[in-house]
């Protein structure tokens, strides 16, 4: 059997007996496209999810243009009225940004809102009728859910082509920002990590569906793993987003600032001093937190602890560095109880110790 | 009655067919990719519980130009008893601590035992609290192309493994030690497992590059497509060395072959080294490698192969046929080879495009062995060693393939008779003649004689410019020698360094290719317009290949060297002018060998890195001229560029 690439079939067949022609093509193709699938009933199941998407996904092209920052992205629809959920980035820095429907209408796309720390916006498009994802019936997905990527990644796409879809697993759920530092982003919420490469110009904004068509969530921007200096493939749940996003779509968002989610900075936070704690004088990026010295009397002498053992937890928080150890600590109150995992020969040995109170200050309880 | 009985037992098995269709055309289609979601997941539980988390405390945070991610990365269970396998990149930055932490949030610390450094792999151990679970391997032979593939790791989640799923896309990869998946492997999975749909482990996840071999070679195909894991069944094989401690390291023999192209030309000995354990175990030249432990081999590319599979320590069986004998012999591999010595006669000779009667001495150094033996400058050798050789170029090869310290026979002509001398080889020297006879000398373009002409190059498809500077004396049916000139980061300050070396090379009768970088930032791709701009250079003129020398000011030294190390064989020579960091990750080779000129200002930053860079080079054999500078130089004085043109002039010694 001889196999050709066949072009997209047109989703509304102009006579009857193109439209059986159609159909099988349709069969045809799904088929081709999918070639681990031996049911083309089946391929035509995930053909109908796939034909399902594509009306509600939109292109958008603002501004951008020079090196490394091209001007498109991508969004959804997520009312029938023209709501476009999408990504917060440069792209939308303009008061031009326009959207190419699947149909290949342009129209122009008006900034609602936008939140700075989901990094999400809504557009609105001055159109009716338009089919889309309803957010309050998203579905959950779990490590290993199968999922289609829907999005104009590279800017493939223009007028009525559709979006491109790329087929993965959810390979991970975690947190974006679960450590410190960790993503450059300032989302620290729960995250889908794909195995499909999402991470590619114009795919931030497309829609992540299961292979039902069901909503699963937006995806994310180019992001770098600042841990383990990978490019992440990620989607932001549904759930994490359709609150703000309905909220901006009726008018009510309040808008937040960025910094507003992050935790003030204690008071009086604890301190290696407090701990009676010396490390090893940090030289490194990554000195390794060895103890060098305990001041004698101190609660660490009290605890037990010995020079030359490795600090290796700070609450059960990975310390990989001198800087790290101090980084915890400002998050501990200097009355609170802290647990502090040692390295010593090989051996993990786990204390609490509580800094000595100053100068006959209150104890907790 | 009766028809009335079959008549309803047919009407029952009617509707039986009848409902059993309903059945299969109601059975919903869906279920296939259902299912195979289903498969998919529950082969990455079984495989789960022996695949950890591993965190790591304190190390460099960058290798090389490399940054080194901090976060967890993954080990598999290879032994119940808490022997952990995992990819050698997750612990380059040389850890401090190695904490490895089991599915169930048990945290252990860990020790590094063992190593394969062939396929970048180390072993753990942990102090188990119990029995942990081992995966089952996938037998070779049931492992097949197209087959689900399952990568499984642990470094975003302990209670959760993450998981990506591809197909195996090939089998004995990278000389056989790996297979291959388009799983999106990692540095998020480096270490972890690749299993089949049925939950057993193909084999631990490693990033593996076929022509490279650092630690972290491999890495910039994360998440391509392309991705690696070592067999378990290979590793279950070394468990026992790795556990005993041993650091497996890659075997070598210790023989060159004939020819060029691994994947076609025959293993047909050409050279032996003395000493090496092809030659210690009676190998010898031009025997011909028939099979390797007994498996027949055709192409040398199947020698290499199989040499990968064993270990240095290991003893491989090597079938040789010698004439119309058939013999076996026992070597023993070696994980190093003493680096190749250039042997070193004394002479320069003539340099012609075609190969004539012989080659014709133009220079005879002084003290040489060459001097020794009463060899004269226009004298004509006409055989080494018995090889009849009618070129400089053949006498270059012939003399390369004899050892240091060794004594040839050389046959000369000199006024129509034929003399025999014996000499016997030094090591290649490294200093340059104070003087070269002006007989000794190409030919010098006279005074006054038309400026040498400027060439733009242009590669399609790349930004880089170049400019090449040809001799007004150039004359096609001369070699001449090519000096490729490195700006420093950023550009020349000054474009004089340009003007003077133009007239310099232009004296001397050499071309001379200015590459500039785009922006003047070098970039990887950078090299690769060099490379082509040097091949256009030698495809348009005549270029000597014997005298090709890479140049380069400060940084643009660094470009010159890792140009040199990455183009053996076009560049004969790297000199380089107040570059500090010196690296030249390359081994000394009979083929292609290399010559270096270092020169820096006395007073230089990094002086004393330079001087172990040199000492680093000097014990891998390749000859070194340091060349001191006023304090403060930013450029050679007359006396060292002077030098540096004869330098250039005898990179092509014998």
């Amino acid at each position: 059997v001889s196999k050709k690439i066949a072009p997209h079939p047109n989703p509304l067949p102009a006579s009857r007996s193109e439209g059986t022609k159609q159909v099988r093509f349709v069969v045809l193709a799904a088929a081709c496209m999918l070639s681990m699938m031996v049911s083309s009933a089946q391929a035509d199941d995930l053909y109908s999810a796939i034909r399902h998407v594509q009306p509600k996904i939109v292109k958008l092209h603002g501004a951008g243009g020079y090196k490394g920052l091209e001007p498109y992205q991508s969004g959804f629809l997520f009312s029938p009225d023209g709501h476009v959920l999408t990504v917060w980035s440069y792209v939308l820095d303009t008061d031009y940004v326009t959207a190419t429907l699947a149909d290949g209408r342009r129209m122009d796309a008006k900034l609602v809102a936008a939140d700075p720390r989901l990094e999400i916006a809504v557009l609105k498009l001055d159109a009716t009728d338009l089919p889309y994802f309803n957010l309050a019936e998203s579905v959950v997905a779990e490590v290993g859910t199968r999922v289609l990527a829907f999005s104009n990644l590279f800017g493939i796409a223009v007028g009525d082509e559709p979006a491109s879809v790329l087929h993965g697993i959810v390979a991970a759920k975690t947190r974006l920002n679960a450590r410190r530092g960790t993503f450059e982003s300032p989302y620290d919420g729960p995250i889908y990590v794909l195995d499909a490469m999402t991470n590619n110009p114009g795919s931030a904004g497309g829609a992540l569906v299961d292979d039902q068509g069901h909503l699963l969530g937006l995806l994310g921007k180019e992001l770098r793993h600042t841990q383990s200096n990978l490019w992440l493939n990620f989607a932001l749940p549904t759930a994490e987003i359709a609150a703000t996003a309905e909220a901006m779509r009726a008018g009510t968002y309040v808008r937040r600032t960025a910094d507003e989610q992050k935790k003030p900075k204690l008071d009086r936070p604890l301190t290696l001093d407090l701990l009676g704690l010396v490390l090893v004088p940090d030289v490194l990026e990554r000195t390794p937190p060895y103890v060098d010295a305990v001041v004698v009397g101190s609660s660490a002498a009290a605890a037990g602890i010995l020079p030359d053992d490795v600090v290796l937890f700070v609450n059960d928080r990975l310390t990989q560095s001198c800087r790290a150890v101090r980084n915890e600590l400002e998050s501990i109150h200097r009355v609170d109880p802290v647990k502090i995992t040692l390295l010593r020969k090989q051996q993990l040995i786990e204390i609490t110790l509580r800094a000595k109170a100053e100068s006959g200050a209150e104890r907790a309880p | 009655m009766t028809m009335l009985r079959s008549f309803l037992v047919s009407f029952a098995a009617m509707l039986l067919a009848s409902a059993a269709a309903a059945i299969v055309a109601a059975a919903p289609p869906a279920a296939l990719n259902a299912r195979e979601e289903a498969a998919f997941r529950a082969a990455a539980a079984a495989v789960a519980p022996s695949v950890v988390s591993i965190e790591t405390i304190g190390g460099l945070d960058s290798v090389g130009e490399l940054l080194i991610g901090s976060g967890p990365s993954s080990g598999v269970i290879v032994s119940d008893d808490g022997y952990i396998a995992s990819s050698t990149f997750n612990f380059v930055h040389r850890p401090a601590s190695i904490i490895a932490t089991l599915p169930d949030g048990t945290r252990l610390p860990a020790k590094l035992v063992g190593r394969d450094e062939a396929r970048k792999l180390v072993l753990l151990k942990v102090d188990a609290p119990h029995k942990l679970p081992v995966p089952t391997a996938v037998p070779e032979s049931e492992t097949a192309v197209g087959q689900w593939s399952i990568a499984v790791g642990r470094s975003y989640d302990f209670a959760q493994a993450n998981v990506s799923v591809g197909v195996v896309s090939a089998l004995r990869r990278i000389w056989g030690k790996a297979l291959q998946t388009d799983a999106k492997i990692s540095p998020a999975n480096y270490g972890g497992a690749l299993a089949d749909v049925r939950g057993r482990v193909y084999g631990v996840l490693v990033p593996l590059s076929p022509n490279e071999h650092e630690d972290v070679s491999g890495v910039e195909w994360y998440d391509s497509g392309i991705g690696f894991a070592v067999p378990l069944a290979h590793i279950e094989k070394i468990l026992p060395r790795l556990k005993a401690g041993e650091t497996l390291k890659p075997g070598l023999i210790g023989v060159r072959f004939k020819g060029r192209n691994v994947y076609a030309d025959p293993p047909h000995i050409v050279k032996a080294r003395a000493g090496a354990p092809a030659y210690e175990a009676g190998l010898r030249d031009d025997d011909r490698v028939v099979a390797v432990d007994g498996r027949p081999v055709a192409v040398q590319a199947q020698v290499m192969e199989a040499l990968q599979s064993r270990y240095a320590g290991d003893t491989v069986k090597f079938t040789i046929a010698r004439g119309d004998q058939r013999l076996d012999f026992a070597v023993k591999l070696v994980d190093r080879l003493d680096p190749y010595a250039r042997p070193f006669l004394g002479i320069l000779a003539e340099r012609s495009a075609e190969p004539g009667t012989g080659a014709r001495v133009r220079f005879v150094y002084a003290d040489s062995p060459a001097a020794k033996a009463g060899v004269l400058p226009g004298d004509e050798l006409t055989k080494f060693n018995g090889v009849r050789v009618r070129s400089r170029d053949e006498l270059r090869t012939a003399v390369a393939e004899l050892e240091v310290g060794k004594t040839a026979t050389v046959e000369v002509v000199r006024g129509g008779m034929s003399q025999t001398f014996e000499l016997t080889t030094v090591a290649d020297i490294e200093q340059v003649p104070a003087k070269l006879s002006d007989a000794a000398q190409d030919a010098i373009a006279p005074p006054g004689a038309a400026k040498a002409e400027a060439v733009a190059i242009k590669i399609p498809e790349l930004e880089e410019k170049a400019e090449l500077f040809v001799p007004p004396g150039y004359d096609e049916a001369v070699p001449h020698g090519l000096v490729v000139l490195f700006h420093p980061q950023g550009g020349f300050s000054d474009r004089a360094v340009v003007e003077r070396l133009r007239d310099q090379c232009r004296a001397a009768n050499l071309l001379l290719l200015v590459p500039y970088a785009v922006d003047g930032k070098w970039t990887a791709q950078s090299l690769d317009f060099v490379q082509k701009a040097i091949d256009r250079t030698a495809g348009d003129y005549r270029v000597d290949a014997a005298r090709v020398a890479a140049l380069g000011y400060e940084e643009g030294g660094v470009v010159a060297l890792r140009s040199a190390a990455q183009f053996r064989d076009r560049i004969r020579g790297v000199a380089t002018i107040n570059t500090p960091s010196l690296g030249f990750a390359a081994e000394t080779d009979p083929r292609e060998p290399t010559s270096f000129y270092i020169a820096f200002a006395g007073d230089l930053k990094g002086k004393a890195r330079i001087e172990t860079a040199v000492e680093q080079l000097r014990k891998q054999k390749y000859p070194v001229v340091i060349r001191a500078l006023k304090n403060g130089a930013d450029d050679c004085d007359a006396a060292a560029a002077a030098e540096l043109l004869r330098w250039l002039d005898v990179l092509d010694r014998i």
